[in-house]
């Protein structure tokens, strides 16, 4: 049965296991606060005070940029417009799983979860293929029917309207898992009450189901928003016909003019960092009272929803749209010896497979992209455990360290990435760190940058589960780690995968930091794959996307040992 | 050496706002099992977690078997894993990913006993509470009532000094309740554990307690046996937490008789002096309630009788309740069905023995008026 | 269970050994095409035992990094110096020019790995580095390159190829505009074209915005640039993606593109071919040994071959890119290779005033370029 825990039901003060006083576990969390700021925040601490140093210049010449309210302004369009599109597809796909058959909900849970294993840049280049306004397969269709005229079009993916779409749909997974897991944690017994009490479907949809996963959304709404808008790779493909810039692009241009102005760069970046801290700190504000909300789900699942096959078509057509069609045109784009404008079998060969694969630096890029994964995993896996830890508001953390540890692990969603690459390259590669040219300077980007994703399902899975597992532990004479290592970890094993998948996804797919970090002798897949789409034939770019696609499959391979497999269900 | 000391213990919460636990002094002698018992938010949890460690007082000390745990203003302070307690929650708390027989050789494992003998430790516990053939199930799969006892031999196995019970048994039915109450009373009395049990069900308090303490605003309004606790409650608050649910509100008339409830009834109050107050409150049980026909019975001045109407008679099966309006109050007369005849709308006069009834100080603090009732059987 | 149970571990194990092997399966099969056409020119010659000790320094070393932006650096290239050198790994990392100056410049506070060599468009950078570039100490810049206007800096720079840039077709798309004429640059202006232009503008590439701006004066000046934004060119951040639409025929024409891309294409079968403008407009391809080498002996040795006869014919020897040495002086060359014709614009990324302002003024602003 699923029940509101005692705290819930009851708001007395005495009842509430809330913080305490701070004197003794305070020293050792603000050590925690301290680390992550060395990591996070010293290499943008390093940035922005080359701004501020030069502050009147660079705001003068930032000002000169051509059209620079319009790069603020499209920045703004597609952040909100990718957001509005990401967080309504993704809770539209949430609640249709819902209804889904009862034998099909497994697979169908995990369908809109696929497009997340798609490398941003394989998807942009798939719908190159099959919406370029002249050679686009889909658009040569059309035409064929009728829709449409002359040469060109009806549709074309190089404008705003596509990369709205695009980035939408490469963010929708990530609202859809958030919210899904929010929705099947509550279970179906409140809708079967708020229907019991006379609500209709809709009513109860409105009154009972959207409040239910408002922290869900909020907190899927803010990242998405964050991830909108620092998007790079998809206006970088796609901006350039239609002269549609963004932040992180023209902040990427920057840096990759003679001599780089990083004054400017660190400028323009800046009224991006300060949204994204109101952002989280508005989501925090927002989620203040989450406790409200944990709720406890036990048997009583599968309470008489009605299901309906139709629930299928938006899940299975939204796997369609952001993976089959994309992944089909580069399967076959790989296979053909230059990119036609069509498709056709009689001139398939695995000739560009051969010569990436022939290609050492392709095999060193695969080799120490998965090591430094593993690395990283290492590292995050356990850092972020304690900063979920620490972000409990039931742990006895103090409110000031708490929100400092908050802030710090949210700060990375904030920068384009862009920027973030060329803090890194600073900071690092002088003294005393020196990393350069070493796996440990790219691993230690990933850490930073996929910390904010490690934290989530984590926090999620502990706040879940409740205090009482780790109290009694304690209580049977285990101490801390003891306590960490026998109950807490197993039980949030399957938020641990899911944390170690997002890391995978993220350090298999990112490009942008790892061009930065990486040396020619220490390359990565994403770095090897940049250097491509600069140099290289579309055939190349397509078979080292699916390459990337590859690596990330061996990683979540790794996330799923460690989310133990099916095992996960059992609780 | 396993008595606890609670000296002067205070938890503030909200900033000081809330006092949870105030000035609170308590002791645990071994062997006893001390019911802390009170309404939601009274503190008792709270009281009970700082024992466990588990919450930071702000001040007083908690010593568990002489070892200080919690002195010096927070300087002394010994963290939950090594106070060496044992404890039962609410909502069981087994770990899921274990099976029953790992759950509950948990305590033995992390203190590192070996493989065999935690096993055998662990099922000798199970068969304690009579749940050895449970012992491969994982928690999930048993019933509610077969977690809270398996719950229960996690606490006892590794044979602590001081066992804690937050609430184990109210997310149970009313049936598997009293059950498991008469099963722990037994381990109590087999056992002899020294224990903290916290409550809300005076059911339980009065038939596991050797002492009882009610909790009010995070102090102890009265500490006693249950027996002494059920017949002369200290205050009000007890008595009304205690179910004894008849009030009547009582006013001094010039005249020296007592009115009722603000109506035309008069009674007169017998007493050992003269009664410190004008204005008092008598709480009668529904079973020392009788009902008669008006102005039949006897006088005796150790009889009160009030005129009334009855409004209702519950019928319960074995018993019923007749509900009787007198003035603006109304009062419950307990008795086993067809006790009396009346029904609905009959004039009855409401009879009760002063000795049986309970006055108090008409205030916030309700304290219990002792020079009150003749009280013969007492007295004497 | 554990946390990570012995089966996991396994389980882990085995699928990240499985995966290696597919990758090591993967990369055996193949090879680069060995075809160096090369020069029986020693490229140590006259160097003496002084160089001797630098070429068996170099040996030790056992591999030279090279980062380089020009597209003449391909497997062709990188065989033709394992023939030569077969004890020096060459490394290669092919940077856009801007990138490669920002990373330059972040590899001069030193680091674990860097560049040893470098080939760069950016002028400005290396003029600005001067005293971080050493000066090549092998025989094959005095004994070739005397007297040659393209060697800077007493030698710590020296042009090594111009790359003639010049319009990109797709035949089938052209036929189908009526196979109208591209052979000059004022032809890339046809009205038929609108729709189906390509252009690479080279925003932030001062060397490419050169090349439009001496390309712009061949069209007819300042209003021709105009006229190419009428026909709404569509836009490429690099030749190679222009390349791609071209193949695809997403672009009928397009322009700056470099011959070697195309020519890689065409050889695939894509309907397209190079067409060199007249007169031809080169982005120089700049050589330099850096100061903070790794395997300073290497560097020198790679450097000195890529001055010499062997190196150049590797580099320019097909006739994508140009030499800047008379051929002669080369000895025994494919026939395809061709000098820098005398009079023809190498660009060297220095903007004028003048060209700054034609760039933020006019380019920029009529294509509305940010």
């Amino acid at each position: 049965m699923t029940k509101l825990q005692e705290r819930t039901a009851k708001p007395g003060p005495a009842d509430r296991p809330t913080r305490s006083s701070p004197r003794t576990a305070g020293r050792q969390w603000a050590l925690l606060a301290l680390a992550m700021a060395a990591l996070i925040l010293w290499p943008l601490v390093k940035l922005q005070a080359r701004v501020v140093d030069d502050l009147p210049g660079a705001l003068g010449r930032m000002v000169a940029i051509p059209g620079l309210g319009r790069i603020y302004l499209d920045t703004v369009i597609i952040a909100a417009g990718s957001t509005a599109v990401a967080v309504v597809s993704g809770t539209g796909l949430a609640w249709c799983l819902t209804r889904v058959p009862r034998r099909l909900y497994k697979w169908m849970s995990l369908l809109p979860i696929v497009p997340l294993l798609m490398p941003s840049v394989a998807s942009v280049q798939g719908w190159s293929y099959l919406l370029s306004p002249r050679t686009g397969i889909i658009n040569r269709y059309l035409r064929e029917w009728g829709i449409g005229s002359g040469d060109s079009g009806p549709l074309d993916v190089y404008s705003m309207a596509g990369i709205i779409l695009l980035t939408g749909i490469i963010l929708t997974s990530f609202v859809f898992m958030f919210v899904s897991a929010s929705l099947r944690q509550r279970g179906a017994e409140l809708e079967a009450a708020a229907a019991a009490c006379g609500a209709s479907p809709g009513r109860t949809f409105l009154t009972v189901t959207l409040p239910m996963m408002r922290p869900a959304l909020v907190y899927s709404t803010a990242i998405v928003l964050l991830l909108a808008l620092g998007q790079f790779t998809v206006p970088l493909l796609l901006g350039t016909p239609d002269r549609i810039d963004v932040v992180s692009t023209a902040v990427y241009k920057v840096s990759a003019d003679y001599p780089v102005d990083y004054s400017v760069g660190g400028a323009l970046a800046v009224p991006l960092l300060l949204v994204g801290l109101v952002v989280i700190l508005v989501q925090r504000r927002a989620l203040r009272d989450e406790r409200r909300y944990v709720s406890v789900s036990a048997r009583s699942r599968q309470v008489g929803l009605t299901t309906s096959r139709w629930a299928l078509v938006p899940i299975v057509g939204y796997l369609v749209v952001a993976v089959i069609l994309p992944l089909g045109a580069l399967v076959s784009v790989s296979l053909s010896p230059f990119w036609s404008g069509r498709i056709s079998p009689s001139t398939f060969t695995l000739d560009n497979w051969v010569s990436v694969w022939s290609d050492r630096n392709t095999v060193g890029a695969i080799t120490t992209t998965l090591y430094a994964l593993l690395i990283t995993l290492v590292i995050v896996l356990p850092l972020s455990y304690l900063v979920s830890v620490a972000l409990l508001r039931r742990t006895r953390v103090p409110g000031s360290v708490r929100l400092i540890v908050d802030i710090l692990s949210s700060i990375a969603l904030c920068m384009p990435v862009s920027l973030l690459g060329f803090a890194f390259l600073f900071t690092y590669s002088e003294a005393p760190f020196r990393l350069y040219g070493t796996t440990a300077m790219v691993v230690v980007a990933y850490v930073t940058l996929t910390i904010p994703f490690a934290i989530r399902p984590q926090l999620s899975a502990l706040t879940a589960i409740g205090p009482e597992y780790a109290e009694a532990s304690r209580i049977s004479g285990a101490g801390s780690l003891g306590t960490a290592r026998r109950i807490s970890f197993p039980l949030i094993r399957s938020g641990l995968g899911v944390s170690a998948a997002l890391v995978t996804i993220i350090v298999a797919h990112e490009f942008t930091v790892s061009l930065m970090v990486t040396s020619p002798t220490r390359r990565v897949i994403g770095s090897l794959l940049y250097d491509e789409t600069i140099n290289g034939s579309a055939p190349d770019v397509a078979v080292l996307s699916l390459l990337m696609l590859a690596v990330t499959l061996v990683g979540i391979a790794i996330s799923w040992v460690i989310a133990g497999g099916n095992t996960v269900d059992k609780i | 050496m396993s008595e606890v000391r609670i000296d002067r213990l205070t938890k503030l919460f909200d900033s000081g706002g809330v006092r949870a636990v105030d000035d609170l002094s308590l002791n645990v002698a071994e062997g006893q099992l001390v019911v802390l018992l009170g309404p939601s938010g009274c503190g008792k949890t709270t009281l009970l977690r700082c024992v466990a460690g588990l919450e930071t007082p702000d001040s007083g000390t908690i010593e568990i078997g002489g070892t200080p745990m919690f002195g010096r203003g927070g300087r002394t302070q010994v963290p939950t894993h090594k106070r060496g307690i044992g404890m039962v929650f609410q909502n069981y708390a087994l770990w899921p990913h274990m099976t029953v027989e790992q759950n509950v050789a948990y305590p033995l494992r992390v203190r590192g006993t070996g493989r065999q003998e935690r096993s055998m430790q662990a099922r000798e516990a199970l068969a304690l509470v009579e749940c050895e053939a449970l012992a491969a199930r994982i928690p999930s799969a048993i019933s509610g009532g077969q977690q809270q006892r398996v719950a229960l031999a996690r606490a006892l196995v590794a044979r602590p000094g001081l066992l804690l019970f937050d609430e184990p048994l109210s997310n149970l039915d009313y049936r598997l309740r009293a059950q498991l109450r008469a099963q722990l009373r037994d381990l109590h009395r087999s056992i002899g554990f020294t224990g903290l049990y916290v409550t809300h069900d005076q059911t339980e308090a009065m038939q596991l307690g050797t002492v009882v303490a009610v909790l009010k605003e995070g102090r102890v309004e009265q500490l006693a046996d249950p027996a002494s606790l059920f017949s002369r409650p200290a205050s009000a608050y007890v008595a009304r937490f205690l179910g004894i649910g008849n009030r009547l509100e009582l006013a001094r008339d010039p005249d020296g008789s007592w009115v009722v409830g603000g109506g035309d009834v008069r009674i007169g109050l017998p007493a050992a002096g003269e009664l410190p107050g004008d204005r008092f409150d008598l709480y009668l049980r529904s079973t020392d309630v009788s009902l008669a026909v008006p102005g039949s019975g006897p006088t005796d001045p150790d009889v009160g009788r009030v005129p009334g109407v009855v409004t209702d008679v519950v019928y319960s099966g074995e018993s019923s309740d007749w509900v009787v309006q007198v003035g603006d109050a109304r009062i419950t007369a307990s008795a086993r069905t067809r006790t009396w005849p009346f029904g609905a709308g009959d004039r009855v006069e409401a009879v009760f023995r002063h000795s049986t009834a309970l006055l108090y100080e008409h205030d916030d603090a309700g304290r219990l008026v002792e020079s009150y009732g003749a009280r013969p059987s007492l007295v004497s | 269970m554990k946390f990570f149970s012995r089966k996991c571990r396994s389980v882990a194990l085995a699928v990240l050994t499985a995966g290696a092997m597919v990758f090591t399966a993967g990369c055996g099969s193949g090879g680069a095409p060995a075809d160096a056409g090369g020069s029986v020119a020693d490229p140590g010659e006259g160097g003496g035992p002084a160089w001797q000790t630098v070429v068996d320094a170099a040996n030790k070393e056992g591999q030279v990094v090279l980062y380089s932006n020009s597209d003449g650096v391909n497997a062709a290239f990188e065989a033709a110096w394992a023939k030569a050198y077969p004890g020096i790994k060459l490394v290669v990392s092919k940077y856009a020019s801007g990138e490669l100056t920002t990373k330059l410049d972040a590899e001069k506070g030193g680091g674990v790995v860097g560049a040893d060599v470098i080939t760069v468009s950016t002028k400005p950078w290396l003029d600005a580095n001067l005293n971080s570039l050493v000066a090549p100490t092998g025989p094959a810049l005095g004994k070739y390159w005397g007297g040659s206007r393209y060697v800077y800096g007493d030698g710590r720079y020296v042009l090594v190829a111009a790359t003639p840039l010049g319009a990109g077709v797709n035949t089938e798309q052209l036929a189908k505009l009526g196979n109208p004429p591209v052979t000059t640059y004022k032809d890339l202006l046809q009205p038929q074209f609108k729709g189906a232009l390509g252009i690479v503008p080279g925003t932030g590439a001062p060397a490419a915005e050169q090349w439009w701006f001496y390309a712009a004066k061949e069209m007819g000046g300042d209003s021709a640039v105009g006229r190419l934004a009428d026909l709404q060119p569509r836009l490429y951040t690099v030749p190679a993606t222009l390349a791609t639409d071209l193949a695809s025929g997403e672009v009928a024409v397009g322009a700056y593109n470099v011959k070697g891309t195309i020519d890689a294409l065409a050889a695939k079968g894509a309907p397209i071919k190079f067409v060199t403008l007249e007169p031809v407009i080169s982005t120089p391809v700049t050589a330099a040994v850096v100061g903070w080498a790794k395997n300073p002996n290497a560097a020198q040795v790679f450097q000195n071959w890529l001055l010499s006869p062997g190196g150049q014919i590797a580099l320019n020897g097909s006739g994508s890119l140009l030499t800047p040495l008379e051929l002669p002086a080369l000895g025994s060359v494919p026939s395809t290779m061709r000098s820098i014709p005398t009079g023809a614009t190498v660009v060297d990324g220095v903007l004028t005033p003048e060209q700054k302002t034609w760039v933020t003024d006019l380019w920029k602003s009529k294509l509305r370029l940010g």
